[in-house]
């Protein structure tokens, strides 16, 4: 029993524990670093760092600008860049290529960020496509599912889809045009019922944490039959160490050789 | 002769097996924060994902498959109470509705790689090392703070009680049931769908 009873306490216990912050359990998987936020949802002002901007100078050979990366500074934005991407600068001018989290921008409407609106610019223009990959900081019932953007700030807002990104919580897309760009969830329709309240009520809690007890048990249940079996009378605390277990197991077998004779 | 300070407990002053423990501790701990600060480079963060989640495996091999409660024995029961507590871990989320990205194909086989790693070298090594040296308890507690402290390199502090809750959560099943199947299998369900 009492091996039941620790299984259904821990379960309590973690169900409490996650419920304090969601999804709850994140392994190995989570973002490197919070994401840094132009302004922060009320919940995650604390500790919360400016976001970083990224520029670079990009080479031009033979009248063709060479392919490349670049990063934010806190790898939340970033633009990759095939060779001749943008139209070369008069003889002598620099081609910079330039990522800035921004807090004015166009009205998003209904589109529900999930992190930050970064301004991309370029001191020429874009004459093929280059994909935009931006981190996210937030989610609502899933992970986001577009990149959305405006050409300028009176321009207004387009989703890019997505395409596959090969790096765990950001969304990449395709674009032919610079500008501002942010991902995030298109406009629900109007007949959409909100999205349930993350967090729920006290009562929802202590239902999942009591349906997470009953689970640890009966998951546990044939462990114990087994180990009754396997034991005889409930062991004392030193049977627990793997090398008594070793030994009671050798007891059984014993007791079961002296049942055949 | 083994020196023994006169008030402590006979086993708190056993070197061979507290040693056995801080190494494996130590070396847990510094396996999950190497993973995760080479993983801060972009290009490596797949590559080291698999290798330090192989690595920590590797530290099963210093304790052996049976001591770290890897059997193969009502391997279906073990499956299916891995598949219960892996419910457990998702309950919170699922209740309120949430999940993470759909993890591109070589991530998953790195979360499941990692789950393995991780249950195998703190659920079963290290575990099975402090239980031997103070008793089921303190393996419990011990196994769950390093498995905690591995974790605070990539996840932001109020991620950490989740994470230490789970780990007990794990622990506690690893004791009571004398199994890391089951821990293993949870452990991948949840990484793959958080």
């Amino acid at each position: 029993m009492k091996y039941l009873a620790a299984l259904a306490v821990a379960a309590v216990a973690y169900v409490l524990a996650a419920w304090l912050v969601a999804p709850g359990f994140f392994d190995g998987f989570a973002p490197a670093a919070p994401y840094h936020w132009v302004s922060p949802p009320p919940d995650l002002r604390n500790g919360n760092q400016a976001p970083s901007s990224g520029r670079t100078t990009i080479a031009v050979q033979n009248g063709a600008s060479q392919a490349g990366h670049l990063y934010t500074t806190d790898q939340q934005a970033s633009v990759t860049y095939p060779s001749q991407s943008f139209a070369a600068p008069p003889a002598g001018a620099q081609l910079l290529l330039e990522i800035q989290p921004v807090a004015s921008y166009p009205d998003l409407g209904g589109i529900g960020g999930a992190g930050n609106v970064y301004l991309v610019s370029v001191t020429t223009r874009l004459i093929s496509p280059v994909v935009v990959t931006l981190r996210y900081g937030s989610q609502q019932s899933g992970p986001p599912t577009a990149i959305f953007a405006a050409e300028t700030p009176t321009s207004p807002w387009k989703s890019l889809g997505s395409i596959n990104s090969a790096v765990p919580y950001t969304v990449s897309a395709s674009t032919t045009t610079l500008g501002y760009f942010v991902v995030g969830f298109p406009p629900a329709p109007a007949s959409t019922p909100p999205p349930a309240q993350a967090g729920g009520g006290p009562p929802v809690v202590l239902i999942v944490a009591v349906a997470a007890a009953a689970l640890a048990v009966l998951a546990g249940v044939p462990f114990m039959v087994a180990r009754r079996g396997a034991a005889g009378p409930e062991p004392a605390a030193d049977a627990d160490t793997p090398q008594a277990a070793g030994q009671n197991r050798g007891g059984a077998r014993r007791r079961r050789r002296r049942g055949r004779r | 002769m083994t020196p023994r300070l006169g008030l402590l407990p006979e086993r708190l002053t056993n070197p061979a097996a507290a040693t056995r423990a801080a190494g494996i501790a130590l070396a847990a701990l510094g396996l999950e924060w190497m993973r995760v600060l080479v993983a801060r480079q972009p290009d490596l963060a797949l590559v080291s994902l698999v290798a330090g989640g192989a690595a920590l495996g590797a530290l099963g091999i210093s304790v052996g498959a049976r001591d770290v409660g890897l059997s193969r024995s009502g391997l279906g029961f073990k499956l299916a109470a891995g598949i219960a507590v892996g419910l457990i871990l998702l309950l919170p989320a699922l209740t309120r509705g949430r999940s993470g990205p759909l993890l591109p194909a070589p991530y998953a086989a790195a979360a499941i790689v990692v789950s393995i790693g991780e249950e195998v070298a703190f659920r079963g090594a290290l575990f099975a090392a402090m239980d031997a040296w103070l008793g089921p308890l303190p393996a419990i507690i011990g196994s769950t703070l390093v498995y905690t402290a591995g974790h605070v390199l990539s996840h932001p502090p109020e991620f950490l009680v989740p994470v230490a809750a789970a780990g007990a959560l794990l622990a506690v099943w690893r004791w009571a049931c004398r199994d890391l199947v089951a821990p293993i299998v949870a452990h991948g369900i949840a990484d793959l769908a958080l």
